[in-house]
C-alpha cells in the first residue's frame, strides 16, 4: 500500500486533513481495498478503548486521603514544636545564653557605632555638596563662553 | 457561589486563597481519573488507589508552586505521571529480585502459568477490555504512556506534549506508531478487528 495514505488513517479518522487531502484519500479508498481494510481495522481498535474496564475508586478513597493529610498538618506541627523544644531545652541553654549576650553586645555596637558613624557623615556630606556647587558653577561658566564664541 | 461550575483553575486558585472546600472538589473530579490513569500502569487497583492519592496530596502540599500559565490538568497529570513511572521501576526492580530469587523449577512454572494466561481459548474474539489491557501492558512504555494519556484519558495532543515534555510532532507520530503497534498485536492475539 501507498505509505503516504497509511500515514493518513489517523489524520483522517481525527478530521485532521485538509478538504483537498480528504477528497484524495477519499478517491484512493474508494479503489484501495487494502486501505479500507486498515481504516476499518483502525477504527475498531480506537473503538476497542470503549470496552476498558471503568476504576471507580472505593468509598473509603477520599477518609483515606483526608486521614493523609491529617497526618501531613499533625506532622508539621510536631516538626514545628521538637524544633521549638529543642531550642528551649537545657541542653541548648548555654548556647542561647552566648547568642543572647552577642545579640545584645551587637546591637549595641550597632547603635552606638551607627550614631557617631552619622554626626560624621553629616559634615561629609555639607563638605561635598560645596563642591558640587562649585563644579556646577564652572559648568554654567563654561556653557557662556561657548555660547559667547 | 457553585463550585461546580468552576474551571479546574479557578478551583485551584481557590484552594491557592485558603478555600479547603475548593480542594475536595478538585479531589471529587479527578479521583476516578487518576485511579483509571494509574491503573493502567500497575495493574493492581489498591496500588492506582494508593498514587493517586499520592497525587492529590502532592497537589495539597504544593498548591502554591502551581502557576495559571498551564493547564490544571496537564500539571496534575505530570505529577501521576512521575508518581507512576516512579512505580513502575520499583515494580521492574521487584520482578528482576524474585525471579532471579526462584530456583530452575520455579521458573518453569512461571512461564507456564504466562502460557495460561493466552487467548488461544477465548470464545469470544472481539476485542474484550482485558485483551485490550494485556496488549497495552506488551507495547513499548513510550508508546503505552501515549497512548493512555491520548486513547484513555482523552487529553490534547497539546495537553500531552506538555506532560511528557516531548515536541508536539513527536506526540503526534509516537501515537499514531503506538496505535498501529497495537493494532497488530490485536491482530496476533486472533482479534477480529470490524
Amino acid at each position: 500500500m501507498n505509505c503516504n495514505y497509511k500515514d493518513k488513517i489517523i489524520s483522517y479518522i481525527e478530521n485532521d486533513l485538509t478538504k483537498k487531502e480528504i477528497a484524495e484519500f477519499e478517491s484512493e479508498l474508494e479503489k484501495n481495498s487494502e486501505l479500507q481494510l486498515e481504516l476499518n481495522e483502525m477504527k475498531a481498535t480506537l473503538n476497542s478503548f470503549k470496552n476498558l474496564p471503568k476504576i471507580e475508586t472505593s468509598s473509603d478513597f477520599i477518609v483515606n486521603l483526608n486521614n493523609r493529610i491529617d497526618e501531613y498538618e499533625s506532622s508539621k506541627i510536631r516538626i514545628f514544636n521538637n524544633v521549638f523544644r529543642r531550642i528551649l531545652s537545657y541542653n541548648y541553654l548555654p548556647q542561647i545564653s552566648i547568642g543572647a549576650v552577642t545579640l545584645i553586645f551587637l546591637l549595641a555596637i550597632n547603635y552606638f557605632g551607627f550614631t557617631n558613624f552619622d554626626t560624621n557623615s553629616k559634615t561629609l556630606l555639607s563638605n561635598s555638596s560645596e563642591v558640587v556647587n562649585i563644579d556646577d558653577s564652572e559648568v554654567a561658566d563654561a556653557d557662556s563662553l561657548d555660547v559667547i564664541e | 457561589m457553585d463550585k461546580m461550575t468552576l474551571t479546574d483553575e479557578e478551583l485551584i486558585l481557590a484552594f491557592q486563597n485558603g478555600d479547603r472546600d475548593a480542594f475536595n472538589h478538585i479531589v471529587n473530579r479527578y479521583k476516578d481519573k487518576l485511579t483509571n490513569f494509574l491503573y493502567r500502569f500497575t495493574y493492581d487497583i489498591d496500588a492506582a488507589q494508593d498514587l493517586a492519592q499520592d497525587t492529590l496530596l502532592k497537589v495539597y502540599i504544593n498548591k502554591d508552586s502551581y502557576k495559571q500559565i498551564a493547564k490544571f490538568s496537564t500539571w496534575i497529570y505530570t505529577i501521576a505521571s512521575n508518581l507512576a513511572k516512579t512505580e513502575l521501576r520499583k515494580i521492574k526492580r521487584r520482578k528482576t529480585f524474585t525471579i532471579s530469587d526462584l530456583s530452575t523449577d520455579d521458573r518453569e512454572f512461571v512461564i507456564h502459568r504466562s502460557d495460561e494466561d493466552s487467548f488461544e481459548n477465548e470464545e469470544d474474539n472481539s476485542v474484550s477490555g482485558k485483551i485490550l489491557e494485556k496488549c497495552l501492558d506488551e507495547l513499548d512504555n513510550e508508546f503505552k504512556n501515549i497512548i493512555i494519556l491520548r486513547d484513555i484519558q482523552e487529553l490534547s495532543y497539546d495537553e500531552i506534549s506538555k506532560i511528557l515534555q516531548i515536541p508536539l510532532g513527536t506526540v503526534k507520530s509516537r501515537i499514531n506508531r503506538g496505535r498501529f503497534k497495537l493494532k497488530d498485536l490485536l491482530k496476533q492475539k486472533g482479534v477480529t478487528l470490524y
